[in-house]
């Protein structure tokens, strides 16, 4: 099951292909080795191609091909365990090096990390069938708040924009105090 | 001091709310401890040899008097009426219902505290120097950026399940009363060629079973500065930290692996990526100012200049007049910068008892003393010891008479008496051997303040196990107790240091059975004192002389 934006997704169009597997026709995502090897060939077909990154293996090879990732529809990332927080860097820093397409965890995570994923700049989180989206989606607005500036804009509030707002309207207030005196 | 803004409050308002869920799923068995217990160690919340232990966060040790008698209620409401101050500047109970913690968490929350990531492989609780803000010595009150990393460390969305935990220390003066350079990332502050007040940055420090003295990898960073370059620290940490093997996992195995300067140069890689972008981002520098007002001294300019020095006369005619006193005062007053104060030190550490325990009652009067004569205000050290950071110097013999009416004027903070322990294997389920006793032992063995005072400044650390809470690393003598064969026994090192001339100690020899530690520890000190120059503390000596004349006092018999 597939959660975006803090709802249950409308079926899942991407089927993950593995190493050495013929390509079926549609949006298929495949590993990252494959990807940069077959780029023509996975260009010439008819359908989306994205591609998926595990945290445990490619972080050298995706950070040294950072253009070629960049022109994947979708990035898949694999959590080898929910402990494993790499993935939350290599999310990061695939929105930093200016990728623009969706971005989905999947793998071994907990339903309690699902804000942070969307934080750092996932869009979608593929989930086990067995569990409860419910639970996933209540923990992703358990936290309203977030103290982290330039992180990924989500539904959490950001502490220090709206500290930042409150000052400007503070000095607005004191600036009309100042413009207008008092008629006497 | 600090105070919250509604943003604050309720971020730790849905938190206690949403573990009070967690703790009724737990307890309606709807999650296994195993699925609980990273919801729970992210709260503080440990399961102990005998019972669940909440560490409650003291962020970078400043206290309110009124957060110190809610930790008292706490203790007496929820706990056996005590509680345990910690290495880490924290407060722990030892012995709470798990149902009880969210009313816990809930009544922490209405004095602006909570245990966000007292646990957990996760940013913990930033540490600090004790006398921050009120130092002779200092440059500048640290607290202000130990408030932007807490804030920033909260839930960070990136940096939650990092390869292991992460401590940060800061010291805004040259004097390192926060053991900075063992600590995953140490920061202090001094002042570059252009007078600008900035941070050295120090990574890599840590103890446990792998001890290492921190790394420079930055000469000076300009506070502004501090959150983005944090960041791109611990990016480098989290996507490189080792995570095949649990005792390698901590960023000083990383930093010692690919060496200072590489890990220096990726971190200035990441930063110099990142830069652009977070150092547009928020904190701006109103955001910046309003938390350092929250730390402005209680003390006006006016009551500051206003000093005649008769205070400080008071203070000496009633030391010279009573020689009890007159030795707590050497043990327990630092230099304030303001004129006409003292910081004073309370030792938790009474001889035969147990190092960081306080009860209920003693927090309350500490609370109630803090109020007369501190504006309020109290500070957790990382000895374990209180700090009541704003006392007037013609106050001071009232403010002793009020600690010894509750039994908290030991005479020995900074002397041998002033053991560090953790709560070993009473308690903690690491833990391989007891140090609790060995601590209790010790301080009626080592004598009575004169003998102490004797001795000079000297530090003992005592841990239960490998993992090293007590810092047996860093102390001039450090006591680490282990497990053969069913029995306990303790190594001894010696020359270690926690402060701006850190080092770790050396293992001395073979260790020695519970019953002998005492005497061992006693022909060490006896050592010191045969060879010492006129002036030499003990760790000086050890400098000078090596190990040498102590394993042969030792172990040549």
């Amino acid at each position: 099951m597939l959660l975006r934006d803090g709802a249950i997704a409308p079926g899942d169009s991407w089927r993950a292909v593995d190493d050495g597997e013929d390509l079926p026709a549609g949006n298929v995502t495949v590993t990252l080795r494959r990807f940069l090897a077959e780029r023509e060939q996975l260009a010439a077909r008819d359908g989306e191609v994205g591609v998926r990154i595990n945290p445990g293996e490619d972080l050298a090879l995706a950070a040294s091909h950072a253009d070629a990732v960049n022109t994947a529809a979708l990035v898949s990332i694999i959590f080898p365990a929910f402990t494993d927080g790499r993935g939350f860097s290599v999310i990061r820093s695939l929105r930093r090096q200016g990728y623009r397409g969706e971005i989905r965890a999947d793998g071994s995570l907990l339903p309690d990390q699902f804000a942070f994923l969307r934080h750092c700049g996932a869009d979608t989180v593929a989930i086990a069938d067995g569990e409860d989206a419910q639970t996933w989606l209540r923990e992703a607005r358990a936290l309203s708040l977030a103290y982290q500036a330039g992180y990924a804009p989500t539904d959490a509030r950001n502490i220090l924009e709206a500290r930042a707002q409150a000052n400007r309207a503070t000095l607005r207030a004191t600036a009309i105090t100042v413009a207008t005196p008092e008629k006497t | 001091m600090y105070r919250y803004d509604e943003f604050d409050a309720q971020v730790v308002r849905e938190r206690v709310a949403q573990f009070r869920g967690q703790v009724a799923r737990r307890l309606a068995g709807e999650l296994s401890e195993e699925e609980f217990k990273p919801l729970r160690l992210m709260n503080g919340v440990y399961l102990q040899l005998h019972a669940y232990m909440l560490r409650v966060a003291v962020p970078y040790g400043t206290l309110s008097s009124r957060q110190l008698r809610k930790l008292a209620h706490i203790a007496a409401t929820y706990d056996k009426n005590y509680g345990h101050f910690t290495t880490r500047q924290n407060i722990q109970f030892n012995w709470p219902q798990l149902r009880d913690i969210p009313d816990i968490l809930g009544e922490l929350s209405e004095v602006e505290m909570h245990a966000i990531q007292t646990s957990g492989n996760c940013i913990r609780n930033v540490t600090a120097d004790p006398f921050a803000g009120a130092a002779a010595d200092e440059i500048e009150d640290p607290r202000p950026i130990c408030e932007l990393i807490r804030q920033w460390s909260t839930f960070h969305p990136e940096f939650t399940f990092l390869p292991r935990k992460f401590k940060i220390a800061v010291t805004g003066a040259p004097k390192d009363r926060a053991a900075i350079k063992v600590h995953d990332i140490g920061l202090r502050m001094h002042r570059n060629a252009a007078g600008a007040p900035g941070f050295e940055v120090v990574v890599g420090g840590g103890q446990g079973r792998t001890p290492m003295i921190g790394k420079t990898i930055r000469r000076w960073l300009a506070r502004n500065e501090i959150l983005a370059y944090l960041e791109a620290i611990m990016r480098v940490y989290n996507l490189h930290g080792r995570r095949d093997n649990k005792y390698k996992a901590r960023v000083k195995i990383l930093v010692h692996e690919i060496g200072a300067e590489q890990f220096a140069a990726q971190v200035e890689r990441e930063y110099e990526n990142s830069a652009g972008q977070t150092r547009k981002a928020l904190p701006d520098a109103d955001e910046i100012r309003r938390i350092a007002r929250h730390f402005a001294p209680p003390i006006g300019e006016a009551e500051a200049k206003a000093d005649d020095g008769e205070g400080a006369k008071k203070l000496r005619a009633a030391r010279a007049a009573d020689g009890g006193f007159d030795l707590w005062c050497r043990a327990s007053l630092a230099a304030h910068k303001i004129p006409g104060h003292a910081i004073v030190t309370v030792s938790l550490k009474p001889a035969g008892g147990i190092p960081g325990d306080a009860t209920a009652e003693q927090m309350r009067s500490v609370a109630g003393l803090a109020e007369r004569f501190s504006h309020g205000e109290v500070r957790v050290s990382h000895e374990q010891n209180l700090v009541l950071p704003w006392v007037r110097a013609a106050e001071v013999h009232e403010l002793w008479r009020g600690l010894r009416d509750s039994g908290l004027a030991a005479a020995n903070a900074g002397l041998a008496g002033d053991i560090i322990c953790c709560p070993g294997l009473d308690y903690c389920t690491l833990a391989t051997a007891r140090s609790i006793p060995v601590a209790q032992q010790l301080g009626v063995r080592l004598g009575g303040t004169k003998r102490q005072r004797d001795i000079g400044g000297l530090s003992i650390n005592i841990s239960g196990c490998i993992n090293a809470c007590g810092h047996h690393h860093v102390g001039n003598i450090g006591i680490l107790g282990l497990e053969k064969k069913g029995r306990e026994f303790y190594q001894i090192t010696l020359g270690g240091s926690a402060d701006e001339n850190a080092a770790i100690g050396d293992i001395i020899g073979p260790g020695f059975a519970a019953e002998e530690v005492g005497d061992a520890v006693d022909m060490v000190v006896g050592t010191y004192l045969k060879i010492r120059r006129a002036g030499e503390t003990f760790i000086d000596a050890y400098r000078r002389v090596g190990a040498e004349p102590f394993k042969e006092a030792l172990y040549a018999a």
